[in-house]
């Protein structure tokens, strides 16, 4: 069993790792370490077995949760990272589908928190998290490989994990820490939750290059937010292109933060007109701006722009990150330059697969290393890579992953039809009549999405085009919006 | 005409997309589930929208519960005198 590990990377034990803006608490390696080897020590004594397990950790932005999915996968345990906030309704579709064998939950959350039958608990951890095991352990298999499980699924739908391996974590982490020129030095504080890729990319790089980490669960448009990364003298920021939306508004110069030096852009693209205004900002106090682009499904990252070729590159999405390699490929054959089909990708950071149930966790790397995005683009001579759409019907609105046809399903009803396309940070819902019950489905939607009904767009079209399989011809409806 | 509060009211409703049993006129960043920074955002936008004011960088931050949206706004000059 190949056990996480970068927890113990070599750095100095008394170096500072972690800052929990809610305890108002730095911490060393050496603390924790020992808070997870605590951790992992009280899950061993509850789950009363020495067989890997799966758990579920409802997880937010401090120091408990990050000591619980460290120490989940330094046992050699599986975990499943997943938003304490979740709908409580698709949390029970999980746990029905993937039977855990332990959940952990805030501490704060107790009240109203019931895993329902078949579960001993709550148990209160020294970890500060509240711990149940199911009184039924599933006579089913986890792959030794298995590590860690992102949700790609949104919070609606047919809900599905992507698989990753230690060994996943253990090569994207120095991939993409050679690609941020990563040091002991770095404080870098986190916009988005740990729970997702993002989130997890700047922790294991933090613990593999010997610098540290910021944790708050302030909101980036408060002043609590950059108060602290004004205090504990953050060096480097990454976020969506939301995060920089607001960042332009709220002025970066005004906000008095001059350690911020480096910038990390990714989960979307950022509007070319605003990434190259940031990019002029950013080059004249000095600091480093990186834009790239990945996917839960290879750990994280795949490509970046070499800070050198802004603002000339702008509009791609830069170079695949050595020893990773990005190419088009149309019905298996190698695209030349400008020539547009699906791009592909081999690297260390592919996942072994998805899992749609419990069943699947028995299952290894069904990929062997390559993966089709689901993303449609092309290279140009010089070998930059640049995205035109999505050939899947998975978009990012804000950050967040949204299934456009859990988009059709949840506004859909018998007598109008349906059609959702994303457009950059908005979805466009094409509908046939007049339907004075749209605008409400549409906040329900928004409300299950986890969405600002803003992100909605409504467009009447008099019938919606269709393809001679009878399906949406999408490409139509993207043509419309253009004209 | 609605008045300034009725303005702010639906400003609130629409920027956080708040539920129709919520009180707005008591609301805070700290208790409301839907005010994450990207209602954030849209409630700046209301705002700015509704009463044709430009909220700085500062006021964008302090803007944290619709008590403090009143006070931006008297500062703006844009709410009835105290």
């Amino acid at each position: 069993m190949s056990a996480y590990s970068l927890l113990r990377s070599g750095h100095d034990p008394q170096s500072r790792v972690c800052f929990d803006a809610g305890l108002n608490t730095w911490l060393t390696r050496a603390e924790l370490i020992s808070r997870t080897d605590d951790f992992a020590a009280d899950l061993t004594t509850h789950l009363r077995s020495e067989r890997k397990a799966l758990g579920f950790a409802f997880l937010r932005n401090d120091l408990p949760s990050v000591t619980v999915h460290l120490g989940i996968m330094e046992a050699g345990h599986a975990i499943a990272a997943l938003d304490a906030e979740l709908d409580a309704d698709f949390r029970r579709q999980l746990i029905a589908r993937f039977h855990p064998d332990f959940i952990l939950v805030p501490v704060d959350d107790i009240p109203g928190w019931s895993p329902g039958e078949g579960w001993t608990g709550p148990v209160m951890l020294r970890a500060g998290m509240v711990l149940w095991c199911s009184t039924s352990r599933p006579q089913r298999e986890i792959h030794p490989d298995l590590a860690l499980l992102f949700s790609t699924s949104g919070s609606t739908g047919s809900p599905r994990f992507v698989r990753l391996s230690a060994r996943n974590l253990a090569l994207h982490t120095p991939m993409l820490n050679a690609a941020l020129a990563s040091s002991p030095a770095d404080v870098a504080i986190l916009t988005s939750p740990v729970f997702n890729a993002l989130g997890q990319s700047l922790i294991h790089g933090a613990l593999l290059s010997g610098g540290s980490f910021v944790l708050t669960r302030a909101r980036i448009t408060s002043a609590e937010f950059w108060n602290i990364v004004r205090t504990c003298g953050c060096t480097r920021i990454a976020g969506t292109p939301y995060f920089y939306q607001v960042l332009d508004r709220l002025d970066l110069e005004s906000l008095n933060v001059p350690t911020l030096q480096t910038f990390i852009c990714t989960g979307g693209r950022l509007p070319e007109l605003l990434a190259t205004k940031l990019h002029g900002r950013l080059t004249a106090r000095g600091s480093t701006f990186h834009i790239m682009y990945g996917q839960a499904e290879t750990t994280a990252r795949m490509s970046g722009i070499p800070p050198a070729l802004l603002p000339a590159a702008i509009r791609s999405v830069g170079f695949a990150l050595p020893p990773g390699r990005l190419w088009v490929e149309a019905d298996g054959r190698v695209c030349g330059p400008h020539e547009e089909d699906e791009l592909m990708y081999e690297g260390p950071g592919v996942m072994m697969g998805y899992a749609n149930s419990s069943d699947d966790l028995a299952a290894g790397d069904l990929l062997g290393g390559t993966i089709a995005t689901g993303d449609l683009g092309y290279r140009d001579e010089a070998g930059l890579i640049y995205i035109t759409g999505r050939k899947s019907r998975f978009v990012k609105v804000f950050g967040w992953r949204v299934s456009l046809d859990d988009v059709e399903e949840i506004l859909a009803c018998e007598s109008h039809h349906i059609a959702a396309l994303n457009d950059t940070e908005r979805i466009v819902v094409f509908h046939l009549h007049s339907d004075p019950t749209l605008v409400e489905r549409i906040h329900e939607a928004a409300v299950r999405l986890r969405l600002h009904p803003s992100c909605f767009t409504l467009f009447p079209v008099d019938s919606l085009p269709l393809l001679p399989t009878g399906k949406i011809n999408y490409r139509a409806l993207a043509d419309l919006l253009q004209s | 005409m609605a008045t300034p509060a009725e303005k702010l009211e639906s400003a609130f409703r629409s920027g956080l997309a708040l539920p129709l049993k919520c009180d707005v006129p008591t609301i805070t960043a700290e208790t409301a589930k839907q005010w994450d920074s990207v209602a954030h955002l849209q409630l700046v936008g209301a705002i700015e929208k509704d009463f044709g004011v430009e909220l700085s960088p500062g006021d964008v931050m302090d803007l944290d519960s619709y008590a403090a949206a009143v006070g931006i706004l008297q500062r703006l000059n844009a709410w009835p005198g105290v």
